[in-house]
């Protein structure tokens, strides 16, 4: 039986790749994630356009859907005279950069490689969980007793973010 | 001047509109930490100890039902007691002839006062429910009786108002479902019908019964079919209708203990009906008021065989008929206030429950099929009402940010029945955002049922002298969560019972046979080398009989899940779900070797295009024998034993289409 069993194991493990996402947190990220956004002082000055891509690999694709579908069922109309166009991408050197990226599982490696584009360029990167802003993801959400912004405060001072006072003092910083 | 004019307007604007920003962010804020506590998102670093099961998650291990999802929860076996109901073990703590586990649907409970009666739920299917909540321990400082050995609160799809859904599910073991649960949402007003229809057509044969020893083998009749409909209301957020209607109908398994079906098989229908109106306004701030006023009914009538004639060499048994129903009307008001560091509720529940249309006759078909012989108060004695009124406190009590504590306070009080004081002290520290400790010690009781106080007649003989059972527990848990997807968790626990109620070998029932136990619970889930989800957990109890310290039979030592999670492709979907119990010890007396332990796996795949799922799913993929105990029987001429205990179905295959949409 055990043989049958570790066997059974080996051969489904062998290339497949998950992770569950929850859709509660999925919800709040896609009600308060565009607002954390709208706080960034550099969004402030731009376009009429708040463009956010969702980075996902193809194994997360219906969860990347239902999060743009929660996004665009939130905020249908304008938010601070911004219409928000969501796209969902897999990961490269974007010649085109969004405002802001939601980043769902990647492996280390790539989450590294993914905040350091986005912090270079200036690009606002949040994330799915928190965990990964280890790797320099400069926000998440953060739930506990109560559900704040949750801030990288290492990376906001390297790369020079700057957020407004009031989000500023709702949040908690990593 | 005009250039001025218009600068100042425009600041105005742009100040104004920062302004509103900013508010709708904090209100977002509150409403996310609110739905974090009503979710258990933040149960991390609550003072409480809750497992939450995501049917989403649940489905893709092939999970069907209540039933199968409670397996996959540290501390609880699953088995089944009288005539087929299933039955739940929680920690050793078995429900018998009283259904002992407050069982809520949406937060409504669905306990009746005849004997706990929830059994039957227990056969909802995963595809109408978003998410199960479980405390896996006493809990009546907040929600009194029945939350003796734990609580389960099932919410369903059409509560949350998010998604709709149409399904139909089979299985080659005669086994068919069908439902949908829809929404029509509007601006002010959600609206959710839900309804399912499921039928499992199948008998299996038993042998090798005590007292018939040339008889078998024995047919156990388990033909069942459940109706359900609901409808779930939300006005103005605050405002919210239930009402929830089911009905089990089936057959009467491989008897009630007295002796097999030999032919015929009869028919018992269970009816429960909820319905209750909830509102929640706002007072002032800081202070909210959760306003509910229910009645809800349970109903019980068709026939079962009781005694084997065949024994006396004709083809007819025993036939007990009758019907019973009770009706309840409850209100439970309370007050939350929310301080800077103080979570404050006060509340009062009152209820009435009224058993009528009570009757219940014997019939030998063996001297004729139409004469019947009515018993004097249906089965049960005297005029049954029961009138209860409870009065609660909680404090969340947040210290800093590193400590908090639950202080909680229940007093109950019976109309026939000794009232109950049930205590609750939590204490939680959170070392930092990943680890936390909690500390806890509760007191929760049971009051006797309508069928342990008031019986009157064979199976059942009641005693009006019962005593509350009560348990005590205290508990420790440890839990350190990396991160949203990776967590470990400890919880020990030791509880004490008292005045325990039980049915002696003359069927009274009786305070007694008090028993300890103790257990280490551990769970964990990771990501496996980025190639896939694994979740498992491993459960140690240890139930004792207080007087002479021997160990509760016919209760696993060890229980363990581990469920593997594999996304293939985006759409293509791998779940894996190992179960172990461990050796059941036999009862006292019994001459018959311990069970064994056994070791099932099901695997399941789905395949998702677009807003379709269709499912196969293999249980027992290798055909283990899962054997549930038969109580032993002893120096009785009239009852007897399943010497061989009750073997259970083997593989099964079961197919699903789902239609899931926003």
């Amino acid at each position: 039986m055990i043989q049958r069993l570790i066997f059974l194991f080996l051969l489904l493990g062998a290339n497949l790749s998950a992770l569950e996402y929850d859709e509660t947190i999925l919800e709040l990220e896609a009600k308060l994630f565009p607002k954390i956004i709208l706080l960034s002082d550099d969004i402030q000055k731009k376009s009429d356009i708040l463009s956010i891509y969702i980075i996902a690999q193809d194994v997360d694709k219906k969860s990347a859907i239902y999060l743009k579908e929660l996004i665009h069922s939130n905020y249908p109309e304008k938010i601070s005279g911004k219409k928000i166009e969501v796209a969902i991408k897999k990961f490269m050197l974007f010649k085109k950069k969004p405002d802001a990226i939601v980043v769902l599982n990647h492996n280390a490696k790539q989450l590294t490689k993914i905040a350091y584009w986005a912090n270079t360029h200036k690009v606002i990167s949040l994330t799915y969980d928190p965990y990964y802003m280890r790797y320099g993801l400069l926000a998440s959400l953060y739930i506990g007793k109560a559900t704040k912004p949750y801030l990288n405060s290492a990376v906001m001072k390297k790369y020079n973010f700057n957020f407004n006072p009031y989000l500023l003092k709702l949040s908690k910083f990593y | 001047m005009k250039y001025s004019l218009t600068l100042l307007i425009l600041t105005s604007m742009a100040l104004f509109g920062n302004e509103t920003q900013k508010f709708n962010l904090l209100q977002d804020l509150d409403n996310a930490s609110q739905i974090s506590t009503r979710t258990k998102l933040n149960m991390n670093q609550t003072p409480s100890v809750v497992s939450v099961l995501h049917a989403s998650e649940l489905q893709k291990l092939g999970i069907t039902n209540v039933y199968d999802a409670l397996e996959t929860v540290p501390g609880i076996e699953v088995s089944l007691g009288i005539a087929g109901a299933k039955q739940i073990s929680m920690r050793g703590n078995k429900s018998i002839v009283t259904d002992k586990l407050k069982f809520m649907v949406d937060g409504v409970s669905i306990n009746a006062e005849l004997s706990g009666a929830n059994h039957f739920y227990l056969n909802m299917p995963i595809e109408q429910i978003e998410r199960i909540e479980i405390i896996r321990g006493p809990a009546s400082a907040l929600y009194g009786s029945f939350a003796n050995i734990g609580v389960i609160n099932i919410i369903t799809k059409a509560a949350t108002h998010k998604k709709s859904i149409y399904y139909v599910r089979a299985s080659n073991e005669g086994s068919n479902n069908l439902g949908f649960t829809q929404n029509v949402n509007s601006k002010d007003m959600k609206i959710a019908l839900s309804a399912f229809r499921q039928k499992n057509n199948h008998s299996r044969e038993y042998n090798n019964y005590s007292t018939l020893p040339n008889k078998g083998p024995f047919t156990s009749y388990e033909d069942f079919t459940d109706s359900s409909f609901a409808l779930n209301l939300e006005f103005y957020k605050d405002i919210h209708v239930l009402s929830r209607y089911l009905q089990h109908n089936s057959q009467n398994y491989f008897g009630y203990g007295a002796a097999p079906i030999v032919q015929d098989p009869k028919n018992i229908a269970q009816t429960s009906w909820i319905n209750e109106l909830e509102y929640t306004p706002y007072i002032i701030k800081n202070l909210s008021a959760d306003l509910k006023a229910g009645y809800k009914t349970y109903s019980m009538i068709g026939k079962s065989r009781l005694y084997p004639y065949t024994k006396l060499g004709t083809h007819s048994d025993l036939i007990g008929s009758g019907n019973y129903k009770e009706n309840k009307i409850y209100t439970d008001l309370s007050l939350k206030y929310e301080l800077k560091d103080n979570d404050i509720i006060i509340g009062t529940y009152l209820a009435q429950t009224r058993a009528d249309n009570t009757t219940y006759y014997l019939n030998n078909p063996s001297v004729s099929n139409a004469t019947t012989i009515p018993l004097t108060n249906g089965g049960l004695s005297g005029d049954i009402r029961r009138t209860q009124y409870a009065f609660y406190l909680s404090d969340i009590i947040n210290f800093s940010e590193k400590w908090s504590a639950n202080l909680g306070l229940r007093y109950d009080n019976y109309s026939d029945s000794q009232s109950s004081l049930s205590p609750k002290l939590a204490l939680l520290y959170n070392f930092d955002e990943k680890q936390s400790y909690k500390l806890l010690y509760q007191r929760s009781f049971r009051a006797p049922s309508f069928v342990e106080i008031y019986g009157s007649a064979l199976p059942f003989f009641g005693n009006a002298n019962l005593k509350p059972e009560t348990i005590d527990t205290t508990e420790f848990a440890y839990r350190y969560q990396r991160n949203f997807q990776s967590w470990i968790g400890v919880n020990l626990f030791y509880s004490q019972t008292q005045n325990f109620i039980y049915r002696d070998p003359s069927f009274r029932f009786k305070n007694g046979k008090d028993t300890n136990s103790f257990g280490v619970e551990l769970e964990f889930k990771q990501p496996l080398f980025s190639v896939a989800s694994v979740q498992g957990n491993y459960s140690y109890i240890d139930n004792r009989y207080k007087n002479s310290n021997k160990q509760v039979a016919l209760s696993a030592k060890n229980l363990a899940n581990l469920m593997l999670s594999y996304k293939i492709m985006h759409n293509f979907h791998s779940g894996t779900h190992i179960r172990y119990v461990g050796k059941r010890k036999r009862e006292s007396g019994d001459p018959r070797e311990a069970l064994n332990a056994y070791t099932t796996l099901d695997q399941t795949f789905t395949y998702t295009y677009k807003e379709i799922s269709f499912q196969a799913s293999a249980k027992n993929i290798f055909n283990t024998a899962v054997v549930f105990p038969a109580p032993y029987v002893q120096g009785s001429t009239t009852r007897g034993t399943y010497l061989d205990d009750l073997v259970q179905t083997g593989r099964t295959l079961w197919l699903s289409a789902q239609w899931e949409f926003q």
